[in-house]
């Protein structure tokens, strides 16, 4: 059964354009900093009828209390018994069983569903979840076996979910005052609670477009940019870890919704089956849900032979990201081919892929403090068929072993 | 079919929140010379029922109403060429009726139609509940479901919650007829049904919220079919949570997702939704294990009162085998005593056994007793109310809720806080050496018998009692402390009947003792292209050594370094016939540098 621990500490992460902002968050890792988000957590499901018992040690290493709320989850216990509110002096302090400073609570929960969920902070949560405390949770069905056809799915075979690569999109956001507020023990009134820093897996654009693992970001670990080929399916996974809803949507072609909250978007009787997944081109993410979607990219006519297409190509200068004289772009329209470019021009274009942005519409918030480019956006690069390494998009089995 | 007739009185009222504020509103009254409520009285009717609503108008605006989902086409009014109201209005003092049938069964809003973005948040909103037309009765398919028989929509308990905002300064200007923009519409207050947490736990009708009548909180047994229904009379949108519940969305608008024999289960599973300003879901789910269950918003900053949290839009529902019957018994033997100059503690006995919280009351002299604190958890024995002045005497009485209503009062306890003793103030530290640390404070009280000193690290919240000194004195020397360590400290006077309260905290950090200095340096082998050194060390607090060469008149410098470990030292880099001179000393990250080693001189040959 698979046991995770996590450890409640504080540290750092580092915005674009240049800032440090203190968080609180958790980490796998004794001894380690606070991660954002936290770790991800991923399982999978044991053959029925056995269950799968998940057990998460939390290691409270905060000034305050700490908890962990596991919504979507089933039988979560503490000590054996379904976890409950805690008050002090008679008033709500934690929305579940919480740990002390210095103490360690081991909660325990079934994984009865695949698909995504959240873990957060259940204590002080207008505080604590926006310093941090959050991550995510896959649970990946019984059948799971990402070798075989028709069995690399998000809800199991047979249920219209496969896949050939995946990613994990954790959305939040960042008010600097609180977090200042935090760092200095001052009082923080979440009236005035004003975000100027939105976060993609922790991280602000263009970090976002980062691989994993940079050395300049030690405690924002995950890049979030999204690389397919054409005709690929690719489940993409969102979660709303902030207070606020962003509207985020993918250019180039819509999404079919195929899950909400860990719960597949499909009803099933004796006799038929109803399939409810729908395409989407803006998916609101909610605070505190989850949206699984499969995205196909089937852009038309990039053959520069057979199909030419009569493209009348931007001014170069607006091809660049910014006015770095950095760009993206091939130097032509055809998928897989690559263009001349004015010198000077420095492009990191690989191979004559498309790379186009996936981005919160509410578009005050792909900006870092104001200033765009950066926040809520990411690209998804379309690379030329068998060009793209297999390691892209491919995470994990599971995280934390038996 | 029946014609259920409404009338309504739309005036002026006062709201209360949990944290003492109260704020002017305009709402809908059921009953002349009545009270108006937040949200506006609840209008319930079957499928087929005439509904038939007359408003009065006791404002000084236009007031007009709009039925938004109902089979009912408004009249939209102009004077002069211009736009004033969605539908049909009552001047100032006047009245105007609505009629129409009710069509389909769902929860829905009615709402202010003139000067909707002031009216609305000003509270002239409430929900309309429509069942079909067989609930009530048991044979009938009909029965107990909120949209009929093959909806999915079949419950044992059902739950209107209503939400919304209120931005405090936006209702005292409107009610008061200031301008004011609603470009500032910024909320303080989140609320459920009209009340913010934890108001919303406590039971319906409470004389202490008189224009706020409807609590949310829910009440069911293990295993029964819960619908909530939820609907967004608000501006903003509500990312709503189930806390350990995930339901399933039954209707979108009092639509139903399963719309009867022949279509589609379109019903899908949430365990969070957002809600978007006048929408409306209704989630229906199996009550798990006995327990609370905290329904809430998502926005955590809504979960606030004024900025303070708990509060806001969050209410429970309690899962128990048997709702309580009665109100509880009232708590008795109430004592309260004077703990420290600005505390005072509040203790009885809880006799009830089916309370839900309980409510302390406070008043000073011959004022009337205010709202001191909302205790919201049961079993409840004690209070401390840490917001007392000197010199002033304070009477408390206590009662317990459920959701059947509040207990009888406790008896009542008085206490006066002139006869408290001062708490020594002005506490200073300073570490005079690595261990020892010298305390000085003021003496407030002309009646200490002595002084507690309690200390903390760092790495502790808690503190210990270290020393109690005799009452004349005004200074202690701590010499239990270790070097480089921050220690905080707090004195408390006390007398043979009281303690006063604790004085201001102070912080200091002892200094780091630097490690010892190596000793009998020498070299144990000398060649034209090597040196080897060796040296003693007898101390434990090093990290590493650091070896520092000179050669004729030159001055010193550090050549390397070596880690705790070693205590030899090879220096390669040598000429031959030259002399050099070494000296070795210890670092320590916490205690710094130590002296140097004894010096030695090398002639190292040609």
């Amino acid at each position: 059964m698979p046991t995770i621990d996590l450890w409640a500490v504080d540290g750092y992460i580092s915005t674009p354009d240049g800032k440090s902002i203190y968080i609180w968050g958790f980490t796998d890792k004794a001894g380690g900093s606070a991660q954002l988000p936290g770790p991800t957590i991923i399982i999978k499901r044991q053959d029925p009828p056995a269950r799968t018992m998940v057990t998460v040690n939390l290691t409270n290493s905060l000034p305050e209390p700490v908890s962990i709320l596991f919504p979507g989850q089933s039988e979560v216990r503490v000590n054996g018994n379904p976890v409950q509110p805690q008050y002090q002096n008679g008033s709500l302090i934690s929305l579940t069983n919480h740990c002390l400073p210095g103490e360690t609570i081991t909660y325990t929960f079934y994984a009865e569903n695949s698909g995504t969920f959240l873990y957060e902070s259940g204590t002080n949560p207008h505080k604590q979840v926006p310093m941090g405390l959050y991550g995510a949770i896959i649970v990946r069905p019984q059948d799971y076996m990402p070798d075989h056809t028709g069995y690399k799915t998000a809800y199991g075979t047979g249920t219209g979910t496969e896949f050939d690569r995946e990613y994990l999109l954790v959305v939040g956001e960042i008010d600097p005052d609180l977090h200042q507020a935090v760092e200095l023990g001052k009082p923080y009134d979440t009236r005035v609670y004003k975000p100027r820093y939105w976060t993609m897996n922790g991280r602000c654009a263009n970090d976002t477009m980062l691989p994993d693992n940079v050395d300049h970001l030690p405690n924002q670990p995950h890049g979030a940019m999204i690389m397919l080929e054409p005709g690929e399916k690719v489940l993409i996974r969102y979660a709303g870890a902030g207070v606020e809803n962003h509207p985020l949507h993918p250019h180039g072609n819509h999404t079919r919704l195929v899950g909400m909250d860990g719960r597949l978007l499909q009803n099933r009787t004796l006799s038929n089956t109803t399939d409810l997944s729908y395409k989407r081109f803006t998916v609101l993410t909610g605070a505190g849900q989850t949206y699984d979607q499969i995205y196909t990219w089937t852009g038309l006519g990039f053959e520069p032979v057979t199909n030419q297409i009569p493209t009348v190509i931007p001014n170069l200068r607006n091809m660049a990201i910014g006015h770095t004289g950095m760009t993206m772009w091939s130097g032509s329209p055809y998928l897989g081919v690559k263009g001349e470019l004015p010198s000077g021009m420095v492009s990191y274009n690989e191979v004559g892929e498309y790379h186009f942005m996936l981005h919160s519409h509410a578009e005050p918030e792909i900006t870092n403090w104001g200033a765009f480019p950066g926040g809520l956006m990411t690209m998804i690069a379309v690379y030329p068929n068998g060009t793209l390494e297999r390691h892209h998009g491919m995470l994990p089995v599971e995280s934390h072993g038996l | 079919m029946a014609v259920i007739t409404k009338d309504l009185w739309a005036k002026k009222g006062i709201i209360a929140f949990p944290d003492g504020v109260e704020v002017p509103f305009w709402g809908f009254a059921a009953a002349a010379g009545g009270n108006p409520q937040l949200p506006g009285p609840v209008i319930i009717a079957r499928v087929g029922d005439v509904i038939k609503i007359t408003l009065r108008n006791e404002l000084s605006d236009f007031v007009s109403l709009i039925f938004p989902g109902q089979d009912y086409i408004p009249t939209p009014v102009k004077e002069n060429g211009v736009f004033t109201s969605y539908n049909t209005h009552a001047s100032p003092g006047g009245v105007v009726t609505y009629t129409f049938t009710a069509t389909r069964p769902g929860v829905f809003l009615y709402e202010s139609g003139a000067s909707p973005e002031r009216q609305v948040p000003m509270g002239l909103y409430g929900a309309m509940v429509i069942y079909p037309p067989g609930v009530d009765h048991p044979s009938d398919p009909d029965y107990h479901t909120a949209y009929g028989n093959n909806t999915a929509s079949l419950y044992d308990v059902d739950k209107v919650l209503i939400l919304s905002e209120v931005d405090s300064g936006f209702n005292l200007a409107v009610d008061s007829g200031s301008s004011f923009n609603m470009l500032d519409f910024e909320p303080d207050y989140w609320l459920i049904n009209g009340r913010s947490y934890p108001f919303t736990v406590l039971p319906d009708d409470v004389d202490i919220l008189v224009s706020q009548p409807l609590g949310s909180k829910v009440n069911a047994a293990p295993g029964k079919r819960i619908l909530i229904r939820c609907l967004n009379a608000g501006s903003q949108n509500h990312s709503f949570r189930l806390e350990g519940i995930t339901a399933r969305v039954v209707a979108v608008d009092s639509w139903p997702l399963a719309a009867g024999t022949g279509s589609i289960d379109a019903t899908y599973l949430k365990n969070t939704i957002t809600i978007a300003s006048g929408e409306s879901y209704d989630l229906l789910f199996i009550s798990g294990p006995e327990g609370q269950y905290y329904l809430h918003d998502r926005d955590h900053h809504h979960l606030c009162n004024a900025g303070q949290y708990p509060g806001g839009m969050a209410t429970r529902l309690d899962v128990m085998q048997a709702d309580p019957v009665d109100v509880p018994v009232s708590p008795s033997q109430l004592a309260c005593s004077v703990i420290c100059r600005n505390g005072i503690r509040l203790n009885w006995r809880d006799r009830a056994i089916n309370e839900e919280g309980c409510v302390v009351e406070r008043k000073t002299g011959v004022e009337d007793f205010e709202i001191l604190a909302f205790l919201t958890a049961p079993g409840l024995t004690e209070y401390t109310d840490r917001n007392v002045l000197p010199n002033t005497s304070y009477t408390y009485r206590v009662r317990a809720y459920n959701s059947k209503g509040f207990s009888g009062y406790s008896n009542r306890c008085s206490v006066t806080t002139h006869d408290l003793i001062a708490g020594p103030a002005n506490l200073a530290c300073i570490a005079v050496t690595a261990n020892q640390i010298d305390l000085a404070w003021t003496n407030n009280a002309y009646n200490a018998n002595g002084y507690i000193i309690e200390r903390r690290t760092a790495e502790t919240e808690r503190y210990l009692v270290i020393a109690e000194v005799d009452g004349d004195m005004t200074a202690y020397s701590d010499d239990t402390v270790e070097a480089n360590t921050r220690y905080y400290y707090r004195v408390q006077a006390y007398n043979s009947t009281e303690s006063s309260c604790y004085s201001n905290e102070c912080g200091v950090t002892t200094p780091a003792i630097p490690p010892g200095a190596p000793e009998h340096l020498q070299s144990v082998y000398i060649s034209s292209d090597l040196v080897i050194l060796k040296w003693d060390f007898n101390y434990t607090n090093k990290d590493e050594f650091i070896i520092e060469r000179k050669s004729g008149a030159a001055e010193y410098n550090e050549i390397g370094s070596v880690d705790k470990y070693n205590f030899y030292y090879f220096d390669f880099q040598v000429a031959g016939n030259t002399i050099y001179y070494y000296r070795v000393r210890a670092y320590s990250k916490t205690g710094g540098y130590s002296g140097y080693s004894n010096e030695i001189m090398v002639n190292t040959p040609a």
